[in-house]
């Protein structure tokens, strides 16, 4: 190249501007960039039943908010929009009448589902999500429980700014610590969807208190916000259609055959009043299918370590066999909640929301096969057996209850 | 085209190329096929996909060990006359180019749907091509250069993928195990076999013609298949152990989907644009060498001396077709899953087979090869 330049002169020259110009038209970077300041970050949907398809709402953060160093405060973090339409990508484009930026899903860390459209079945709305591209697979689902998704999203929440982050945030905690809520993403909720052997579930989603005064930052001031959003209980889907709630008992007990709870506390009553509480650590869980004599049998192992977390009753906790004592009452208190569970959702919901016909698939996959149309059937009339093994291996930082001390 | 002295491409290039060549396209489109016809034993029939390519490489090696210093097009009019051979290596031709197509569709319609929907397929096709006709034109030699300096990248990514999946696989996904019937496990490994190993015939161009140390060329062959194919087996088992046979079948591209899972502590998240270089390096070339071959058959057909003068013009005409070769997406599965793998088995083993048994008996019967054809193209 740098010989032709010298010789060539001007022609050369001539060249090389012309073949540095013909990569401009090249390199103008991306064709379909889109700067920040012109995206609207969405961090919750939220989709309803609406008289002629789906009403969509849409929770945006606003960013001057967010990053303001001081100053804040003076308006609302988030801004919510909503719109309806006949399919959701007809709501989510007509939103651009009434917002000055383009939607961007990405980031999107938390989809609310209306109670009514939940129980009419949500398998046509899941499809634009799987198809969209800009849609990640990564945020929560859940269900709003007697109210409009687009009421949850319009609630803002105290101590995190964005209340779609404050949920995503408090499911992957509670799922830890108190296990009544089940974490569900749209790849899990599209393979129970599909799956003969497993139902899926979804965390419920409920306001605690009028839900007009959540609109205004002005609640944000008090130091007990009103409403509150709470997440409670699981929801039964069958196949695509949500079938009813679970209790606070029996979705501790569909979290105990996940073995996802550790951390869960478990208290049972003293013998002579009084509670004694046992927080579990660990946990591990089995759900097997098995065939025995011809027909199905679901069973469920559970182990657990857990410690001791607080004595209300006078019990001489320093001896060996109340321990073996206290272990027996767990492991009673879990089996009981797994059966509870289990009998409740055979009788009512008809849904293998344990997945004991997955794992019959992968034990006998030949006599799945058999079953596996007739499955809603075969599970409501399924033997199921609990079989739980807890330890408890600390007593905390103390030896005796205070109470002890206080009878003698 | 005459054989040069010393030969452009050494055994270890050549090893690196063939690996490169089987993980291009497949990689992106294999794992959603098998997962469809094995569900979760989609990675056992990549195995035995596995087994299928080595069948094939051996052939390939035996059959190129009948032109040791010719390229396959030459070797076409040799056992076939003047021009009986050159339509042979029209045919060819034909083939390598609409190969090149498919393989430039496939790269287009991967960035539209994941990446830029709306940026205008041609734009992406064009850039591609243009390196693609800088790489053609440069020569093997530098071809072989870039696959050496590509490929650690390659190694990387993969183990990168790899190691931040290994958390997220659930072996339960993976059971019932041998629960697919051995048609369906053959029908995948055929599919395989067919996107990975078959379309190896375009190497035959500059296989063994022009890569050093033959002997030692064919083992680097074996060696570039088998690791290859170890690669998309290892993709392939994490699609279904992270994402589930049923996901993964559902995913236009499940690769890109497990790339997307990645997530170390929500900080190491949403890399899968990196890790999708494995795909643009593999299909780079892949369309590179589809492209080879026909360039490569068309100067010899044309009996043009150098094949770099048609490498832009063939460049301009493949972005073209590479927007008509397939109306659509949905077609373009149609044709993978029904119309591909009879006319790959039909390029990429019938003929050659038929070939090497016409040349064998022409050797057999006149002693040596036919006169008419001895040194046509050089």
């Amino acid at each position: 190249m740098s010989r032709r330049l010298e010789g060539g002169g001007a022609l050369a020259s001539a060249v090389l501007l012309f073949e540095l110009l013909l990569g401009l038209l090249l390199l103008t970077g991306c064709w379909n960039r889109r700067e920040l300041n012109e995206l609207a970050i969405a961090a919750a949907m939220g989709m309803d039943k609406a008289a002629d398809g789906y009403r969509i709402s849409i929770q945006i953060i606003n960013p001057g908010e967010i990053a303001a160093k001081k100053g804040g405060g003076m308006m609302s973090p988030v801004v919510t929009y909503a719109a309806s339409g006949h399919t959701v990508m007809d709501a989510l484009r007509k939103m651009s009448t009434e917002m000055p930026r383009e939607i961007y899903l990405a980031h999107l860390r938390i989809l609310v589902i209306g109670e009514s459209l939940a129980r009419q079945g949500i398998g046509k709305v899941l499809d634009v999500l799987s198809r969209y591209h800009e849609v990640r697979t990564d945020f929560h689902i859940v269900a709003a429980r007697d109210r409009t998704a687009e009421e949850v999203l319009s609630s803002l929440t105290a101590l995190e700014k964005i209340p779609a982050n404050r949920l995503y945030t408090s499911l992957d905690l509670s799922e830890k610590i108190w296990a009544t809520t089940g974490k569900t993403n749209l790849d899990t909720l599209i393979s129970a969807i599909g799956s003969e052997g497993q139902g899926a579930v979804m965390t419920g989603i409920e306001i605690v208190g009028d839900p007009e005064n959540g609109r205004t930052v002005e609640q944000l001031k008090r130091t007990t916000p009103s409403p509150l959003l709470r997440f409670s209980g699981l929801g039964v889907m069958r196949q695509d259609k949500l079938e009813g709630w679970l209790g606070e008992r029996e979705s501790k007990g569909l979290g105990y055959t996940r073995g996802n709870l550790a951390g869960a506390p478990i208290s049972f009553p003293c013998p002579r009043g009084g509670y004694i509480g046992v927080e579990l650590i660990r946990m591990k869980s089995d759900v097997r299918g098995e065939v025995k004599a011809g027909k199905p049998v679901g069973s469920v192992r559970i182990r657990a370590e857990g410690n001791l977390s607080e004595v209300e009753c006078e019990t001489d906790v320093l001896k060996l066999g109340s321990i073996s004592e206290l272990e027996k009452e767990t492991e009673n208190e879990i089996r009981t909640s797994v059966l509870e569970a289990v009998r409740r959702v055979q009788r009512e919901y008809r849904s293998d929301i344990f997945g004991f016909g997955e794992a019959l698939h992968r034990a006998k996959p030949a006599a799945w096969k058999k079953w596996k149309r007739d499955w809603p059937r075969m599970f409501a009339g399924l033997e199921v057996k609990v079989n739980v093994d807890v330890k408890i291996r600390r007593i905390g930082t103390v030896g005796d209850p205070v109470v002890q001390k206080l009878e003698e | 085209m005459t054989t040069p002295a010393s030969a452009p491409v050494s055994v270890r290039q050549f090893t690196i190329l063939v690996f490169l060549y089987t993980v291009g396209t497949t990689i992106l489109v294999i794992p959603a096929g098998l997962a469809a016809v094995a569900k979760q034993d989609a990675w056992i029939a990549s195995l035995l996909g596995l087994l299928f390519n080595l069948a094939a490489v051996f052939f390939y090696l035996r059959f190129s060990r009948s032109f040791p210093d010719m390229t396959l097009a030459q070797y076409y009019e040799r056992v076939y006359g003047r021009w009986l051979g050159k339509l042979f290596t029209l045919s060819f031709v034909f083939f390598s180019f609409i190969g090149a197509a498919t393989v430039l569709f496939y790269l287009g319609n991967f960035i539209n749907t994941q990446v830029m929907p709306k940026t205008p397929i041609q734009a992406i096709s064009i850039l591609f091509i243009l390196i693609v006709a800088m790489g053609l034109r440069l020569g093997l030699e530098a071809i072989a250069k870039a696959g050496e300096i590509l490929f650690p990248w390659i190694v990387l990514l993969f183990f990168i993928l790899i190691a931040c999946l290994l958390p997220q696989v659930e072996v339960h996904k993976l059971l019932p195990m041998f629960e697919a019937d051995v048609s369906s496990l053959l029908k995948g490994a055929v599919s395989v076999t067919g996107t990975s190993a078959l379309p190896f015939i375009v190497f035959l161009m500059f296989y063994p013609a022009f890569v050093a140390n033959r002997k030692k060329a064919g083992r680097g062959f074996v060696a570039g298949t088998i690791a290859g194919g170890l690669f998309i087996a290892a993709i392939t088992f994490l699609s279904v152990a992270v994402l589930g046979a049923d996901i993964s079948e559902r995913q236009m591209y499940p690769s890109f989907s497990l790339a997307k899972r990645i997530n170390i502590g929500n900080f190491f998240a949403r890399v899968e644009i990196l890790i999708a270089a494995i795909w643009f390096i593999t299909v780079y070339f892949k369309i590179l060498f589809y492209l080879y071959g026909c360039v490569a058959g068309l100067a010899q057909l044309l009996g043009i001396g150098d094949y770099r003068a048609l490498v832009l013009p063939m460049g301009m005409i493949l972005v073209v077709y590479s927007q008509v070769v397939y109306p659509n997406v949905v077609y373009a599965a149609e044709f993978d899953r029904t119309v591909w793998i009879p006319y790959i088995l039909t390029y990429g083993l019938v003929i050659p087979i038929a070939t090497w048994a016409v040349g064998r008996l022409r050797h057999r019967m006149r002693g040596k090869p036919t006169a008419t054809s001895g040194d046509v193209g050089e």
